[in-house]
């Protein structure tokens, strides 16, 4: 009988111990920093302190391409105007909730996702957009003709025409992917079947295959997939043509893919939003200014074990990764006819409070 | 009888005495053997890495994964959720059970509560509490939801279902309610618990794991296994690793907890006269 209670206190001692240790240790579940953040709880809402201002800020950022705008200030563990940055990679599935419970000081979304929850929440400003499009058509066809440099909208017309009693498999089913490329193809009335490709290795496992010849994935997947099929025999792996592009030729618009959303009572403090913005435009430059630099960027996220992005693989499309910054307000006319097509009933554009204005 | 028959008498008597003793043992061996090889043949034949990779090539990813400070960190990371998630549930699932297993209309009170716990989705649920916790907690509270229910319907029905003619003898000798409890609730209700917290702890390692991967908890196996999956260049073998990582914890947790038992049983295996 001593026995068993002895090895049963020992087992409820150790378990109380890991629930001590787990609820008081939470330098286990986050990434490397180069530095601590100071003492005061990050996620404690601006909206206690009258003023708005906090010791450390939480700067959010869904896994992948998007991420990539902030790989320069996380690396650098970057200060913004004196305040300590607290740069988190969370999952995409992640982003309304971190914007619904107000984790997020900034944060960075799909422009559509961010403007609902601004909107539904009415806690955040949209401050800018990071990325112009990372979509593109990729085949294994080799019928196919690509999409010109500079297309004109007769070229894009011509491009998207190829398709037509074809079936093109996309990521991103009734989301920005799959919507976007569907209101191309209706704006040019190509009868072509989107097939749900669920995911980016769904598609490329479909591609090797040969179930499917034809895709929509977005960049660093488009360019990670040519190395795929090449080691399993298919050769004639192409990227056609950016979403993007074709999207600016027919509606004479940029296609503002996502954007860097801000917490209302953060951006009260202005000479902190535009130090930040001057922060993460020219974290944005230094990543485009060279292959060596966006390989540089991508080890370290490689390095971070907390998103899925590979050095070798950015590198070599960086540039398709779209990455730059312009304010909201001078991209207002972008973004309203992006979300207007992508959520319907924003297709008033009815919502000038969700940019942000520096007074 | 000649040297040689009885020595391979001696040998059919070792080996008949091996068979009696570790036969499970070694027919358990004996299928792991027997699945690894058909998944090697088959991995092999099928040539197609990023759909099934050959063992080898997931046991060096596996050997590599031991050599990441990472692994160690997230690992024990995602087994404290897990515990975490396990201890809550068993606590307040042992509670309520007692109290369900005593008044029947508590039960009857709960049964809606238990139900929906059981049947509702555990992804739909993560997406839900997703939003009210952060990622980090997200796991713990699925694998609590995980285990409560069977918890709870294990200690409910193990009292409801105490030996009558036991707890009537009870009553005429006027046993103290502390002694009716350890000597005749416990040893009733002991093999019932381990056997339900076996199954439970494995369930609850997998919804906590699944959670981890849906929520992106940072520092985790699940992110690990999602970030291998993103990668079929060369990740296939190593989102097969950490599977198996997935199911030696739950192996170990199993093997522990039978430990465990055999030691209470064997004590309270003379509770009772």
């Amino acid at each position: 009988m001593k026995k068993v209670i002895v090895v049963l206190v020992a087992l409820f001692v150790c378990l109380a111990v890991c629930m001590g240790a787990f609820a008081c240790n939470n330098a286990a579940t986050r990434p490397q920093q180069t530095q601590d953040p100071v003492d005061k709880d990050s996620s404690q809402s601006a909206d206690q302190d009258p003023v708005g201002a906090k010791e450390t800020y939480t700067v959010f950022a869904p896994d992948g391409a998007p991420s990539l705008a902030l790989a320069k200030m996380m690396k650098d563990n970057a200060a913004v105007a004196g305040h300590a940055m607290d740069y988190r990679i969370i999952g995409a599935a992640n982003v309304a909730a971190s914007m619904i419970n107000g984790d997020a000081d900034f944060i960075i979304a799909p422009t559509n996702a961010g403007v609902m929850q601004s909107i539904n929440t009415d806690n955040y400003y949209m401050l800018g957009v990071t990325s112009w499009g990372n979509l593109y058509i990729v085949t294994t066809n080799d019928g196919y003709e690509a999409l010109a440099d500079n297309a004109t909208t007769a070229d894009a017309a011509a491009f998207l025409a190829q398709f037509a009693a074809k079936s093109i498999s996309s990521i991103g089913n009734n989301q920005v992917p799959d919507n976007s490329l569907k209101y191309l193809l209706g704006l040019q009335n190509v009868d072509c079947t989107v097939a749900d490709g669920v995911d980016a290795a769904t598609i490329q496992a479909d591609l090797i295959a040969g179930s499917v010849d034809c895709a929509l994935l977005g960049e660093p997947a488009a360019t990670a997939t040519k190395a795929l099929l090449a080691k399993n025999g298919v050769t004639n792996y192409r990227i056609l043509g950016s979403l993007s592009a074709v999207w600016q030729s027919l509606t004479g618009l940029a296609y503002p893919q996502a954007g860097i959303f801000v917490k209302k009572s953060v951006a009260a403090d202005q000479a902190f939003i535009a130090a930040f913005e001057s922060t993460l435009a020219a974290s944005i430059d230094y990543f485009n200014a060279s292959a060596a630099n966006a390989e540089e960027l991508g080890n370290y996220m490689q390095s971070r074990e907390d998103n899925s992005l590979k050095g070798a693989i950015v590198k070599q499309c960086y540039l398709r990764t779209a990455q730059s910054y312009r304010s909201a307000s001078a991209a207002k006319e972008d973004v309203k006819r992006l979300v207007g097509v992508l959520v319907p009933r924003l297709a008033d554009g009815n919502y000038d409070g969700v940019f942000y204005q520096a007074q | 009888m000649t040297a040689s028959s009885t020595k391979r008498n001696k040998a059919a008597r070792i080996a008949g005495y091996i068979w009696r003793r570790h036969g499970g043992t070694l027919l358990a061996l004996a299928a792991i053997a027997l699945f690894l090889g058909a998944w090697e043949l088959v991995a092999v034949g099928l040539k197609k890495e990023y759909m099934l990779p050959r063992f080898s090539a997931v046991c060096v990813a596996f050997g590599r994964l031991w050599g990441t400070p990472s692994f160690y960190r997230d690992t024990f990371a995602t087994l404290l959720r897990a515990i975490c998630g396990f201890a809550i549930a068993f606590f307040a699932g042992a509670a309520m059970g007692v109290a369900g297993g005593v008044f029947s209309k508590f039960r009857a009170f709960c049964k809606p509560l238990v139900a929906f716990f059981r049947a509702a989705p555990t992804m739909g649920l993560t997406l839900v509490i997703m939003v009210w916790l952060r990622a980090k907690y997200t796991p713990v509270c699925i694998g609590f939801l995980m285990v409560f229910p069977v918890i709870y319907t294990t200690v409910a029905d193990s009292i409801a279902t105490a030996p009558r003619d036991l707890l009537q003898m009870a009553k005429v000798y006027r046993m103290p309610l502390s002694k009716q409890i350890r000597y005749i609730y416990v040893p009733h209700a002991v093999p019932m618990m381990f056997s339900a917290c076996s199954t439970a702890f494995a369930l609850n390692i997998k919804a906590t794991v699944s959670a981890e991967i849906l929520a992106h908890t940072v520092g985790s196996i699940g992110v690990h296994m999602t970030n291998a999956a993103a990668d079929l260049l060369d990740g296939t073998a190593m989102l097969f690793a950490w599977l198996l990582v997935a199911v030696l914890l739950s192996v170990l947790a199993e093997c522990l907890l039978k430990l465990i038992e055999r030691l209470c049983l064997r004590r309270y295996g003379n509770a009772i006269v």
